[in-house]
């Protein structure tokens, strides 16, 4: 029963992504699986379409600002919350969660209207930024995790042996935290890499990013190259839970209560 | 430590430049007529929410989104429960996979997922040739573009929302309480009936939340999968705003979005705390 189950279950959550690999090898132009036949005549063909690497490059572009900006925005509003006194630390950690709470099209779309107001062009700073916007709460609430785990003993004996604030921060704080650093690290780019929402009201025919590019082609036209694109896509998400789990653990990623 | 607001007022800063003062600009537009934006003098006005209730496109969107939601959120439970018991309960191996499996998708861009669903679910696909070779149906089903579509896609995509954080509830149960009872004599049902499940409590309630709150906001599935058939607050606001070009109705909507989001927010924190209430009696047993 267990193993029925189990095996249910893998199927169903491996279904989509298995078929779309599979997808990807067929030979003629049909998207259809099983494919009749091997090839890689898509994989050439995503590889030297310089809308899917212009597309690309500024997907990661993109999602390493983002994640950049709001792990240091995190990594200092975690600490202060974890180790400053208490007061309203419940509302601080309200309005810097409240992203989460407030659906993303709305974000987007108050986003587009204040840019239109002040007449500012959407570029990658303002997906970065609008970006960097949906980052911060994965990274607060798991950098604050992180500063709130670490027994505070231990950094209160290096304030006391003589070392500065900044000092116990550098060298006891931010080394014992590095799994949520990481954790945190990921996820904000993650978030910014795959978000569609956002960026479908904030980008334009120079600033597409890798999720719109694959939104906008299969509204008009569906063979495999999108089906080997996104095999791309899927083996490099492989890659980072790999990564992941290697430095960090698995179940230390998910949303957190 | 001294410089608390010298390390928050960067984040804060931020959120309100970036975020509070855009929404407080959209909930101003929300009061506006149609043209404010092209430059006719509008006033104030609450047109835009009364079309909302009146309007029976943008009523059925309403009604559509929470019926959804409703019917994710419970297939998310049903499912999203046995697997986090199940890896709860599982040796390392399966566990690590089962684990492997419920995040991974996590990390697949959502136009992915959307564009695997697309395959499955057309009329030669997967879905169908298993369907006819199973001999449930004799021709191949419209399922793309349905409203089955959408909710099998949306279950896919929100699964580790739920499972993750049960099983995190799962297990942060104190194996003492269990062998304790049992001990007293209950049996395994009671053990599951009256303790596992009302200490998974705090990890349904999250995992639900999670959920439905996705399901309310979400776009991009319901737009791939369900195309124009399907009517959701979210594809409606997209509609209003970029192909339409009403901003102000299309604000109006997103406010009463958040708004339910809120509601749906409040709601399940209410719901929360009476749980973790049921709960403490339990814990003054074994402190006994």
């Amino acid at each position: 029963m267990k193993k029925l189950l189990s095996v249910l279950y893998v199927a169903f959550m491996c279904s989509p992504l298995l078929i779309v690999i599979g997808a990807a090898f067929e030979p003629q132009e049909i998207l259809r699986f099983p494919p009749h036949g091997l090839s890689m005549k898509w994989f050439t063909r995503v590889l030297h379409d310089q809308a899917f690497l212009d597309a690309a490059y500024n997907s990661l572009i993109v999602a390493s600002l983002a994640m950049l900006l709001s792990l240091l925005l995190g990594l200092l509003a975690a600490y202060a919350l974890a180790r400053g006194d208490g007061r309203s630390r419940e509302t601080i950690l309200g309005l810097l969660l409240s992203p989460l709470i407030i659906p993303e099209l709305v974000i987007g779309l108050a986003i587009l209207q204040m840019l239109t107001l002040m007449n500012i062009a959407t570029d990658l700073v303002v997906l970065v930024l609008a970006h960097a916007v949906i980052c911060l709460p994965y990274t607060v609430r798991l950098l604050f995790n992180g500063v709130s785990a670490i027994n505070e003993n231990l950094e209160n004996a290096s304030l006391v042996l003589g070392a500065s604030r900044a000092g116990t921060i550098v060298r006891v704080t931010l080394p014992l935290m590095k799994n949520s650093i990481v954790a945190a690290a990921l996820f904000a780019f993650l978030i910014s890499f795959d978000n569609t929402v956002i960026s479908l009201f904030l980008v334009d025919s120079s600033t597409m990013t890798l999720p719109i590019t694959i939104y906008n082609y299969v509204e008009f036209s569906l063979d495999p190259a999108i089906a080997a694109l996104s095999t791309i896509l899927i083996l490099l998400s492989c890659a980072a839970v790999g990564i992941i789990s290697s430095v960090s653990g698995l179940d230390n990623v998910g949303p957190r209560k | 430590m001294k410089q608390r607001a010298l390390f928050l007022s960067p984040a804060l800063g931020f959120i309100a430049l970036a975020l509070f003062v855009p929404f407080a600009y959209l909930l101003f537009l929300s009061f506006m007529g149609e043209g404010y934006l092209y430059g006719e003098p509008t006033e104030a006005t609450l047109d835009n929410y009364a079309e909302a209730f009146r309007n029976p496109v943008y009523w059925e969107s309403i009604v559509n989104t929470f019926r959804i939601g409703a019917l994710v959120t419970l297939a998310t439970l049903v499912i999203g429960f046995p697997v986090a018991y199940i890896i709860s309960v599982s040796g390392k191996t399966w566990a690590a996979l089962l684990t492997v499996v419920t995040v991974l998708p996590l990390f697949v861009s959502v136009v992915v997922r959307g564009f695997g669903w697309i395959i499955v679910f057309g009329r030669e696909g997967p879905l169908n040739s298993l369907l006819r070779w199973l001999g449930l149906i004799d021709e191949p089903m419209q399922v793309l573009y349905t409203e089955s579509a959408v909710i099998i896609g949306l279950t896919h995509l929100l699964l580790p929302f739920m499972v993750l954080p049960v099983l995190a509830s799962l297990r942060a149960i104190d194996k003492n309480i269990i062998d304790a009872s049992m001990v007293l004599g209950s049996r395994k049902w009671d053990v599951f009936l009256h303790i596992i499940i009302p200490l998974c409590a705090p990890g349904f309630v999250v995992g639900s939340l999670l959920v439905f709150l996705h399901v309310l906001a979400t776009f991009v599935l319901p737009a791939m999968l369900g195309s124009i058939n399907i009517k959701m607050i979210a594809t409606l606001i997209y509609q209003q705003v970029m192909i339409i070009g009403n901003v102000p109705a299309g604000a109006a909507l997103a406010v009463i979005l958040f708004v339910f989001t809120m509601l749906v927010f409040g709601l399940i924190a209410a719901i929360k705390a009476h749980l973790n209430f049921d709960a403490k009696p339990l814990q003054e047993n074994e402190a006994a």
